[in-house]
């Protein structure tokens, strides 16, 4: 039986138009965004990546737009990826609202692999979001937490 | 303490933040910029991203792409999305400006050489043309 691990919500970023959380599962060092920051600076990555932090000053400036995402997992949850087209290197996220997104973790998807489903990695990466997506829209419907303009709050700790 | 300063930042983001080239800020800027104009006129027409795929004869899929803000735009895509649409996309800029005539009322007193004439390329350009020109000369602009 898979052991169950606790994780919290928690707030990485705040910019103008969006704040951006992020995972932190108890005990790890550092949460799901930072392990996807500290992964890829080697060279083979490195202009991806600074792209990818381009691109979320961007969205800070604008707001999270639906439109600026590119739609994974299952129908009709939030989860997406960062878009960038020059690279491999995807970054996956929940969309929240225009104003709330959590950035999790994510990799390097070779164009050998169709989805994010061949890769069990990159599957736990986007598996996350879409159990956090669960998870938040239960607990907004039974008033456990809130979500208001560009904060969330109440109990942001999870088990999964 | 201002807003922008009292928001929480991430030090590792932060140091990342710095080490990003001008060149790929300036793509997201401008890509960013492309796609937000295209998302205008679409509401300014009434018309959805669908609309714009038939118009192109491209698929709604396809588009979508385009509107995530980090699609390299072809010159060839941005004139056939500029000719779909009946609107200018994004404008080229070039060194010579645009001459702007200023109406100005000279006290009856003060003479103006003959045949001077001033042009400027805008209002700051007027004062610092003006101050260096004619100390004597009291004008008014008139909008």
């Amino acid at each position: 039986m898979k052991a169950t691990k606790k994780f919290n919500l928690e707030l990485f970023e705040e910019s103008e138009k969006v704040n951006f959380y992020t995972i932190h599962f108890e005990n790890d060092e550092y949460s799901e965004f930072e392990k996807f920051l500290i992964g890829h600076q080697s060279i083979q990555f490195r202009n991806d990546l600074l792209r990818i932090v381009s691109w979320i000053d961007k969205i800070g400036e604008t707001g999270a737009l639906e439109r600026y995402f590119r739609p994974e997992s299952k129908m009709h949850d939030g989860v997406g990826a960062i878009p960038i087209e020059v690279s491999k290197l995807r970054l996956y996220c929940l969309r929240v609202s225009d104003r709330i997104l959590i950035l999790g973790n994510g990799g390097h998807k070779p164009k050998s692999q169709r989805s994010y489903n061949d890769d069990p990695h990159l599957n736990d990466c986007v598996e996350i979001l879409s159990q956090l997506d669960k998870f938040l829209k239960y607990r907004k419907h039974n008033e456990t937490i809130c979500v208001v303009d560009q904060t969330i709050t109440g109990n942001l700790s999870f088990y999964i | 303490m201002s807003k922008q300063n009292s928001m929480k930042k991430n030090p590792l983001l932060e140091e990342l933040r710095k080490k990003v080239p001008e060149n790929i800020k300036s793509e997201i800027d401008l890509s960013f910029e492309i796609v937000n104009r295209i998302q205008e006129i679409l509401l300014m027409k009434n018309l959805t991203q669908r609309d714009l795929a038939e118009l192109l004869g491209k698929s709604e899929a396809e588009v979508s792409k385009w509107m995530r803000g980090t699609h390299n735009f072809t010159c060839k895509t941005l004139a056939k999305i500029k000719m779909a649409l009946g609107e200018p996309i994004i404008e080229v800029t070039g060194k010579k400006a645009k001459t702007e005539y200023i109406l100005i009322q000279v006290s009856p007193n003060v003479s103006l050489p003959m045949n001077e004439s001033i042009k400027m390329s805008n209002k700051s350009d007027f004062a610092i043309n003006y101050n260096q020109t004619s100390k004597l000369m009291e004008a008014t602009s008139y909008n």
